[in-house]
């Protein structure tokens, strides 16, 4: 090279001819195994004060069996041997670390009517959640005006919807008292409340499948199904160990859906979803949810206040979309691509502090309207990347109106692009 | 509901008709983050350290630093590069002041020549082609300022404003310096030549 002319082009070239070891993925996730190792492998984001939760009671009918073997450190040590194993082969590593995904099986709801554990093959400290049933007629109340959950009451059970009269779970601690924020919402005052003492559900998955369930500080190593309506879930971690579809899946059959001061958390970013709404009437309150493609899914009737999300999104035939008062880091995308979209208020939220894209997309199709966007603080961008206020916005819809967006550095007035 | 398995991305979404949409709006897995950057960041480590046996280790810790701080970072796609090489950046800083620690050590109780010796670090890259070997070579004599230019903009081959949002430069700034850095890096070649 030297006895040519200098060639900035050329030395691309002999860079670009390099590769990167087929060994240095076993060699990162050995680094990755290391470092779990020197940690609490039991405590994940979240220090828990109950002891390292006993084995499972061997599965039964109606139980799950999908506990995953050994502690985070342990698979993710497994997962290092077996990328050594593969000499480095990516899709081998995911087709040994990722079990298929698949819908809640019937056969193995965990905790039902029929097969909710005995106190003596489930100690009582192994997982913690207050059941209320309302005292109006199931699926009568909307999220929020439902039960109290000072300690269990008639048919208090354990999460996925215990028969009344089985076996009593313990009563839940008094819950940290926290109003609405004044505050923007971010990682230390969403989610779980300072002081906040969560026990582990003993499973990976979790079904809820009792009216009215209220379950409340727990931790759930996997997702939850909800499948039963006006579920409220409070002070509930929830940690997928691995790959998973969503952390909260709110199914067809569950309308009414409350989140209250509750964290889904999108570890080892493989986590597409955070919340899946699939019912109508969702309401988010002072959470912390994050994954990988989308923190929240609306599908309609739907609430989301003072919470910290990476990304809400629609696909669209939805309606009636409040969010207000949150720090939505990604932005907001109304997908209108099942149909349209309508009465969303997305009102005084901090706005695309990562976007990459458009912060707030709206469906450009006949349909969308009354989309309302007003007094929002928007992030400066990223400087590498090249975000737009808007994309499909259209100011002749009837409704759609979007006034007070201001720079949050500057304070000046953001229009729609 | 039917599972679609997105199997390249080891990753399931839901199959209702929405995989336009997905496809148009998600992240990629860290996974899929390591497929799509681990060469340009292992480059860049080399044309940092000069040699492929450092240059994976670091590489390596970029990597499983990204794997831990992905979970909370939040990135978009569009930022994934210039945050991995930020890493990157500190890691090889990281790098330096351990070698010249131990090297300060070793010359303390030995003398003579320590392993911080560039041109051993060099010849270590035996598996190199002969002209990358001698531009590393030359790389490794120009200041770090210039070398972290140099490695963002051929190594890593970032445009100049991703430059400057690595490096908190304007994208002006960061086009002047580094055209700049590469002839420093034209100068010493010929010297070595």
């Amino acid at each position: 090279m030297t006895s040519q002319p200098f060639d900035e082009g050329a030395l691309k070239v002999l860079f670009d001819e390099i590769e990167a070891p087929e060994s240095l993925e076993a060699n990162w996730r050995a680094k990755v195994a290391l470092a779990d190792t020197l940690r609490d492998p039991a405590a994940g984001e979240i220090a828990d004060p109950v002891p390292e939760v006993p084995p499972e009671p061997e599965p039964g009918p109606g139980r799950r069996t999908g506990r995953r073997p050994g502690p985070p450190w342990l698979r993710a040590l497994a997962a290092a041997v077996a990328a050594t194993a593969v000499g480095g082969g990516i899709v081998g590593v995911v087709a040994v670390s990722r079990p298929p995904d698949r819908d809640p099986d019937p056969d193995q709801i965990i905790e039902t009517v029929t097969a909710a554990p005995s106190p003596s093959t489930l100690p009582p400290t192994s997982f913690s959640a207050t059941g209320t049933v309302p005292t109006g007629a199931p699926g009568s109340a909307p999220p929020g005006s439902g039960p109290g959950d000072t300690g269990p009451g008639p048919g208090g059970g354990a999460p996925g919807g215990a028969a009344p009269g089985g076996p009593a779970a313990p009563p839940a601690p008094p819950a940290p008292a926290r109003g609405p924020l004044t505050e923007w919402p971010d990682a230390a005052n969403t989610g779980l409340p300072a002081g906040s003492s969560l026990r582990t559900h003993p499973g990976g998955d979790l079904h809820v499948t009792q009216p009215g369930q209220i379950v409340a500080d727990l931790r759930v190593n996997g997702t939850v199904y909800i499948e039963a309506p006006d579920v409220t879930l409070r002070r509930v971690m929830v940690a997928p160990l691995g790959a998973a579809t969503a952390g909260i899946r709110q199914l067809p059959q569950a309308p009414r859906l409350r989140i209250e001061d509750s964290h889904v958390t999108n570890t080892n970013y493989r986590l597409d979803y955070g919340i899946l709404q699939e019912a109508p009437g969702l309401v988010v309150q002072r959470s912390d949810i994050n994954a990988n493609t989308v923190a929240v899914l609306a599908a309609g009737d739907t609430s989301i206040v003072d919470s910290y999300l990476s990304k809400v999104q629609t696909r669209g035939n939805a309606a009636r979309i409040t969010l207000r008062h949150n720090t939505i880091l990604v932005g907001v995308a109304l997908l209108g691509q099942t149909g349209p979209v309508t009465d969303v208020a997305i009102d005084n939220n901090l706005l695309g502090e990562r976007a990459a894209g458009a912060v707030i997309s709206v469906p450009s199709g006949s349909g969308s309207n009354g989309i309302r966007v007003t007094a929002n603080r928007f992030h400066r961008y990223h400087p590498a990347a090249s975000p737009v206020p808007s994309s499909g916005w259209n100011p002749q819809a009837p409704g759609n109106i979007w006034t007070g967006n201001v720079w949050s550095d500057t304070g000046d007035p953001v229009n729609p692009s | 509901m039917v599972i679609l398995v997105a199997a390249e991305l080891g990753r399931t979404v839901p199959d209702d008709a929405q995989r336009g949409d997905l496809a148009e709006v998600a992240p990629p897995s860290f996974e899929q983050v390591y497929r799509d950057h681990a060469h340009r960041v292992y480059r860049y480590c080399l044309s940092q350290v000069g040699n492929v046996s450092d240059a994976e280790d670091l590489a390596a810790e970029v990597f499983a630093a990204a794997f831990a701080g992905y979970l909370t970072a939040r990135l978009d796609g569009g930022v994934v590069l210039p945050w991995l090489l930020r890493i990157a950046h500190n890691e090889v800083i990281d790098h330096r002041r351990k070698r010249t620690r131990r090297s300060a050590l070793l010359t303390r109780f030995f003398g003579g020549a320590t392993d911080v010796d560039r041109s051993a670090d060099v010849e270590g890259a035996v598996v190199l082609r002969d002209e990358l070997h001698r531009a590393l070579g030359a790389l490794q004599e120009l200041s770090e300022r210039d070398r972290k230019l140099i490695g963002l903009r051929i190594a890593a081959d970032l445009p100049y404003a991703e430059i400057g949002a690595v490096l908190g430069l304007s994208e002006h700034a960061a086009t002047v310096a580094t055209r700049r850095a590469l002839e420093r890096l034209r100068r010493r070649l010929e010297v070595r030549s």
